[in-house]
């Protein structure tokens, strides 16, 4: 049986470090060393964000639909890889790409049955829609699975890196690995494949690029399972931290805040997004109070919305330079 | 004595100058024609005036009052509104409601009130509801008034417009390209009812393409290219001059080369 | 004329539904669970004036809300704090509930109103998500521990002591949910009521006829979260005990899957949705372990198949049946 592995989310760093110690300088050191700390686990947290805010902007991109569906993707995906492990007993590699490919299929499935009737209908309908599909997948899963977290075992066990006074444990550097993977191969396939230049074209001018040949409703398709594809990785780089049929609703939440900062629909501001939320996150979690680790993220995305609803990074669309 | 004066105006976007350094003035109870070839930027001229995007110089003044940089909602309670080209009706309300809306600037009862039915507010949506029918009558549509807006044929739409901005009582109202989209007896009737509006003593600025119709309509008229004034004079004259000819005839050789 | 007519026809409505109301306790008395059913309806009711206020603002005024829960939690705390920390009158912790909640909303509505669609709804939400945080961190919240409320004590009367087997409480909720109802229905037939739809359809044409989209945004924000907040300080009372999960983003999202299952821009159809899925999961105790599943299920197939929500599809089919069939 597996043993479960301390939470991964939710306690971060202040679990491991106790705040305020009673030596003056190994207060100053702790500090540095903690926040180093923070920092490890901010960037670790950033890539899974990163990810999944690149799932919601994928979406957006071309049907201009926000995914609320987005988290659970990543549940999906860790529950799937960890069924493939542990009952159809394959190894971690195989269960981990099975799961992917699971979880694109049905991202496939969810637009070509709910999305497409409802591509004319108001932001309401749409927004309800794919909240009621995460509701749906939370309900399957529950039925089928039960209410317990779901394993596999650590990618790589062992003792955890250090990296000079932070402690990296090794899942950290998978999730990170597979994250920038992901990344990297996205980007890739945006570059040099003809699907990816016409995905590119769809996301700019959906009527241009019916009328120069492209399937419009292929991109479209494409685009669900491959936001779908994204949430999986993450949900499979997290299976060892278990996950359940509720997980992923923090996680879509915090993917989403991302991909706000990071300026929706726009590839590199959710990625960057991602990585500037997780860090912000933890180092307040950890320097103000771990329990409003959550409100600080909205706390961010309110602040960004209300001030540069255009996200960090890019200048106004209307300034043209 | 003028009802509309402006001043100097200029308007960029981003880089692009969409106005330049206009000025004209509308006096009372006048029809100011207002042509000029496509994209010369008409229709981001009536966006300004009427407050919907802010200008980046110049100077408004509507009735002897500044108005540059206030609210739409501001400049259509002091009496100027306006129509839009591509026709803007509320969905989900019929014609006569779409005119009740009109009287919304001359009515005062609030969410108190009308949450719980005062006797005043009572009265009050009782003349909304008769000036509503009075306004319908004035332009045609009385026997449309329970007709749901959007089932409305296209002429009518326009009309019903006219309608909603004619019940704010206005002192001036902008029309933007009131008759496109019209055929030849409706153009007729528009023209008619252009005439009825002004002996109601409101003065009209119209952006129109039907040069017939401006030229029948209008006291004066004033001409834009790419964001400037090149000519404003009474229609006879307009017909007549040299650069409002080139600016035209520039269209229409853009037109053949496509 | 017709407009005269309509209107009475609208307070028949009006009337013959407060009479329901009235009566069916007498119908229920007479079943063995009739207790049971007369608790349900009881949330019933206090959903609906929460959903009623929300459907002013997002069917009527076309403003998404995905937070609302925020003002359902400070109307329930504020009960809470008032009557159980300061030991004072219930009325008054309806009065906080009521001005609170005003001025929350007064000063949110002006920046957060700005945004528009999708936007504005992850701002909401991340608004009601800041809020369920506060809920269950601040010490006088009682924190993720919760707090317990006194039972409403009005005019001398216990209003849901148990052996009144909660029948006063249910006539205290829905005779406030009937006049909230009341003056929802009064508002959407007025001046008022016009202009709401007027942004809702077109902001610019609204605007530049005269209407004061700010004002109008701002002062209907305010008036759904007075609804929200009166609806969180009758269920304060009415469950005596509150702890943060009843206020965060599965509340906000249940009240606008209400409004959209019943109808979003029709007053009855937020009283419909409500009492509908206010309902549901005690039915769906029968399938014990799917009922997330066949919620979401309803949630998904309602949107595909009726869009405008209950109410618009029974309307359409009553005109189909009045009209008679269609001659082509």
């Amino acid at each position: 049986m597996l043993k479960k592995p301390p939470s991964f989310f939710g306690k971060g760093g202040g679990g491991i470090f106790q705040i305020g110690s009673s030596n003056e300088s190994s207060k100053l050191m702790n500090f540095a060393d903690q926040l180093l700390q923070y920092l490890v686990n901010g960037i670790t947290n950033g890539g899974i964000y990163a990810l999944i805010a690149l799932g919601f902007t994928i979406i957006y991109k071309s049907t201009d639909i926000i995914n609320f569906a987005q988290g659970e993707f990543v549940m999906l995906g860790a529950v799937f890889m960890s069924t493939f492990y542990q009952h159809a007993h394959m190894n971690l590699a195989v269960s981990f790409g099975l799961a992917v490919l699971t979880v694109a299929i049905i991202g496939i499935l969810m637009e070509v049955l709910m999305i497409r009737p409802l591509q004319e209908s108001s932001v309401v309908t749409q927004i309800m829609a794919t909240i009621g599909a995460s509701i749906f997948f939370r309900g399957t899963v529950m039925v089928i699975w039960g209410r317990h977290d779901q394993f596999v075992p650590f990618f790589s066990p062992g003792e955890p890196y250090r990296f000079f006074s932070a402690i990296l444990d090794r899942q950290y550097v998978w999730i990170l690995a597979l994250a920038l993977l992901a990344m990297g191969g996205l980007h890739l396939f945006y570059e040099k494949t003809l699907y990816g230049k016409a995905m590119t074209a769809c996301a700019a001018n959906k009527k241009a690029s019916s009328l120069v040949g492209i399937n419009v409703q292929t991109m479209v398709v494409l685009s669900f399972g491959f936001s779908a594809a994204l949430g999986a990785i993450a949900g499979g780089a997290l299976a060892p931290f278990g996950m359940k049929y509720d997980t992923g609703v923090t996680y879509g939440l915090k993917g989403f805040c991302a991909a706000i900062v990071g300026g929706l629909g726009n590839n590199v501001g959710a990625i960057v997004g991602g990585f500037v939320l997780g860090v912000v996150e933890e180092l307040g979690a950890g320097l103000i109070s771990s329990s409003y680790k959550n409100a600080i993220s909205f706390c961010i995305l309110l602040a960004v919305l209300l001030m540069r609803p255009q996200g960090i990074l890019f200048i106004r669309s209307g300034e043209r330079v | 004595m003028s009802l509309l004066e402006v001043k100097n105006l200029g308007k960029d976007f981003g880089g692009v100058h969409a106005i330049q350094n206009l000025s004209f003035t509308v006096k009372p109870m006048s029809i100011k024609g207002f042509i000029g070839p496509n994209g010369a930027g008409k229709t981001t001229v009536y966006n300004v005036i009427s407050g919907i995007i802010p200008s980046s110089s110049g100077e408004i003044t509507f009735g002897g009052k500044r108005i540059t940089g206030q609210s739409p909602y501001r400049i259509a309670e002091m009496g100027l509104v306006r129509t839009f080209q591509n026709i803007q009706l509320f969905h989900t309300m019929t014609v006569l409601e779409h005119v009740m809306m009109g009287r919304h600037v001359r009515s005062h009862s609030g969410f108190l009130a009308s949450a719980l039915r005062f006797p005043g507010m009572r009265a009050e949506e009782k003349k909304i509801r008769e000036q509503a029918m009075e306004t319908l009558a004035f332009v045609g549509l009385k026997d449309k008034a329970h007709t749901a807006a959007v089932n409305l044929p296209f002429g009518h739409q326009r009309l019903l417009e006219i309608a909603r901005a004619l019940a704010t009582d206005p002192r001036l109202m902008l029309l933007d390209e009131p008759a496109a989209g019209l055929n030849t007896k409706e153009t007729g009737q528009l023209a008619e009812l252009i005439f009825q509006i002004r002996k109601r003593g409101i003065a009209m600025m119209v952006v129109e393409h039907d040069m017939e119709l401006v030229m029948e309509i209008s006291d004066e008229i004033l001409v834009l290219e790419y964001g400037q004034k090149i000519a404003e004079d009474v229609p006879r004259n307009i017909q007549a001059n040299p650069k409002v000819i080139a600016a035209y005839l520039g269209e229409m050789e853009d037109l053949e080369a496509c | 004329m017709i407009g005269r007519i309509l209107e009475k026809i609208e307070r028949i409505h009006f009337l013959l539904f407060a009479l329901l109301i009235l009566a069916l306790p007498l119908v229920l008395g007479r079943f063995d669970a009739g207790d049971y059913y007369i608790s349900v309806l009881v949330l019933a009711g206090i959903n609906s004036i929460v959903v009623v206020g929300l459907n002013l603002l997002m069917g009527y005024a076309g403003q998404i809300s995905l937070g609302h829960a925020a003002f359902f939690g400070v109307g329930a705390y504020s009960s809470a704090i008032v009557t159980t920390n300061f030991g004072l009158s219930p009325l008054l912790g309806f009065a906080l509930s009521i001005g609170l909640n005003a001025v929350i909303a007064y000063f949110l509505a002006e920046p957060i109103l700005k945004l528009k669609g999708h936007y504005l709804a992850m701002a909401t939400l991340g608004m009601g998500m800041i809020f369920s945080a506060l809920f269950s961190n601040l010490p006088i919240t009682g924190g993720s521990e919760g707090i317990s409320v006194a039972k409403l004590h009005l005019l001398g009367y216990v209003m849901n002591s148990r052996d009144l087997k909660e029948i006063n409480y249910y006539y205290f909720t829905w005779i406030v949910t009937l006049v909230l109802v009341y003056l929802a229905l009064n508002l959407v037939d007025s001046r008022v009521g016009r202009a709401l739809r007027a942004i809702h359809s077109s902001e610019v044409a609204a605007h530049s006829i005269g209407v004061n989209i700010a004002h109008y945004k701002t002062q209907v924000f305010v008036l759904s979260a007075i609804y929200a907040g009166i609806g969180g300080s009758i269920f304060a009372h009415y469950s005596t005990f509150l702890c943060p999960p009843d206020f965060g983003l599965n509340y906000s999202i249940r009240l606008v899957t209400m409004g959209v299952i019943g109808g979003m821009s029709s007053i009855w159809g937020g009283l419909l949705g409500a009492s509908i899925l206010s309902m549901l999961p005690q039915f769906l105790d029968i399938f014990a372990e799917c009922d997330i599943l066949i919620y979401g299920l309803v949630l998904i197939l309602a949107i595909i198949f009726m869009p405008q929500g209950i109410s618009k599809a029974i309307g359409g089919c009553w005109k189909k049946i009045r009209q008679g069939p269609v001659i082509r």
